[in-house]
C-alpha cells in the first residue's frame, strides 16, 4: 500500500463510521450527566469530600474547646489517660489549627484541578498543567501525613509518658523529642513510596507523552 | 452535534474494542462540556475539539494500560464494525492502515490522525503546542514508520 492511497482510505472508512457511531442529542444528553471516571475526577471527587470533612471537623473542635473551662481540671479521657483541660484545649485549638491549613491546602488543589479541567490549552501545554496538578496532589498527601502522623506520634508519647507526671525537662521529655523528630522522616519515607506507587506510573507516562513533545527533550 | 465524527475518530484510533470506545467517547463528552466555556473563539471550533479530545484520550489511554497490554492486535481489528468496509476500499485496506496507525505511539498516533484529517501544519502544531518546523520533523519519521509497517519488504 503506497502513503498517498492513506487519506482516501481513512476518508472513505470514517465516512462510514460517522453513521455508524452517529449519537442523538437525547444520547448526549444522557452522557454529559454521567459521572467522569478520569483520574484526576476521581482524586477531585476525594478532595471535596476531605475538604466538607474537614470543614466539619474545624467547627467541632471550636465548639468542644469552646465549651472548655481552662481553669478546671479535666475527667476527660484519651487512651485511657486523663488529660486535664488547658492539655485538651491546647489539643483540640491545635487539631482545629492543622485541619484549618490542610483543608486550605485541599481548597487551593482542589481550585487548580477544576481551573485544568475548564482550561483548553494546546497538548503540551495540557500535559504540563496535568503533571503539575499530580505533582501537586502527590505533595499535598505526603505533607498531610507528615505533620498528621507527626502530631499523632507526639500526643500518643506525650499521653503515655506523662500518664502520672506533669511535664517537665526529663528522660520522657527526651524520648518525646527524638520520637516527634524521628517520626516525620519515616512517615515521608512510607508516604512518598505509597503516593509513587499509587500515581507514579500515571506520572511519568504524561511526562513521556510531554518530552515526546519537546524539540530538544531532556537526557535521562 | 455536526462535529461528533471527531471524537469518534480519536476514540477509533486510541481504544479497543467496543466498551472501550463508549468509555472514552463520554469521557471526551464530559470534557468538552467542562470546558466549553473557555472557548472563546480565538481558535477554530475544531482544534479546540481535538485539544480537548486528544489530551483525555492520552490520559485515558495510560489507565488502561495494563488491559491494553493483554489484547492482541488482531482481535482489536477484528472487532472493527463491518460498516467501514466502504464500497471504494476493502476491508483489507482498511484493517491494514488501522493496523499501521496502532504500531505508532500514542503522541504519533495524535499527529497522524490530524494529518490525515487534511489539516495543516500550523493547524496540527496549535493543537499539539509545537512548532510547524517539528510537525513536519515528526510527520516526517511517522511517514517513514508508516511506510516500513505498510510494505514490510
Amino acid at each position: 500500500m503506497e502513503l498517498s492511497q492513506l487519506k482516501n482510505i481513512w476518508e472513505s472508512a470514517n465516512s462510514q463510521l460517522d453513521e455508524e457511531f452517529r449519537m442523538s442529542k437525547e444520547e448526549f444528553r444522557v452522557s454529559i450527566r454521567k459521572r467522569s471516571n478520569t483520574v484526576i475526577s476521581k482524586v477531585k471527587r476525594i478532595m471535596k469530600f476531605k475538604i466538607i470533612m474537614g470543614t466539619i471537623c474545624i467547627f467541632l473542635l471550636l465548639f468542644v474547646g469552646i465549651n472548655l473551662d481552662w481553669r478546671e481540671v479535666g475527667d476527660e479521657f484519651i487512651l485511657g489517660v486523663p488529660l486535664s483541660n488547658p492539655e485538651l484545649l491546647i489539643l483540640y485549638g491545635f487539631l482545629a489549627v492543622l485541619v484549618l491549613l490542610l483543608s486550605l491546602y485541599n481548597l487551593f488543589s482542589y481550585r487548580k484541578i477544576i481551573a485544568y479541567q475548564r482550561s483548553s490549552f494546546d497538548l503540551k501545554k495540557s500535559l504540563s498543567e496535568i503533571i503539575a496538578v499530580i505533582k501537586n496532589i502527590i505533595q499535598l498527601g505526603i505533607i498531610t501525613d507528615v505533620i498528621g502522623m507527626t502530631c499523632i506520634a507526639f500526643f500518643l508519647l506525650y499521653i503515655q509518658l506523662y500518664k502520672y507526671q506533669t511535664i517537665q525537662s526529663d528522660y520522657p521529655m527526651l524520648i518525646i523529642l527524638l520520637g516527634t523528630l524521628i517520626t516525620p522522616f519515616f512517615v515521608y519515607r512510607l508516604t512518598k513510596f505509597l503516593q509513587f506507587r499509587k500515581y507514579g506510573n500515571y506520572l511519568q507516562a504524561l511526562e513521556t507523552y510531554r518530552d515526546e513533545l519537546e524539540e530538544n527533550p531532556p537526557k535521562m | 452535534m455536526e462535529s461528533q465524527g471527531i471524537i469518534h475518530k480519536v476514540c477509533t484510533v486510541y481504544t479497543r474494542g467496543e466498551e472501550q470506545r463508549k468509555d472514552l467517547f463520554q469521557e471526551i463528552l464530559i470534557q468538552l462540556w467542562r470546558s466549553y466555556p473557555s472557548f472563546r473563539g480565538d481558535a477554530k471550533f475544531t482544534t479546540w475539539m481535538y485539544r480537548i479530545s486528544l489530551n483525555v484520550a492520552l490520559q485515558q489511554v495510560r489507565k488502561r494500560k495494563k488491559s491494553l497490554q493483554k489484547v492482541e492486535i488482531s482481535t482489536r481489528i477484528l472487532e472493527l464494525p463491518e460498516a467501514i468496509q466502504s464500497n471504494e476500499f476493502d476491508g483489507a485496506e482498511i484493517k491494514l492502515l488501522y493496523k499501521a496507525i496502532d504500531q505508532l505511539n500514542d503522541v504519533e498516533k495524535g499527529i497522524v490522525l490530524l494529518y490525515l484529517e487534511e489539516e495543516e501544519n500550523e493547524e496540527i502544531a496549535r493543537i499539539m503546542g509545537i512548532t510547524p518546523n517539528y510537525v513536519r520533523v515528526k510527520l516526517h519519521r511517522i511517514k517513514a514508520k508508516l511506510k516500513k509497517i505498510l510494505n514490510p519488504q
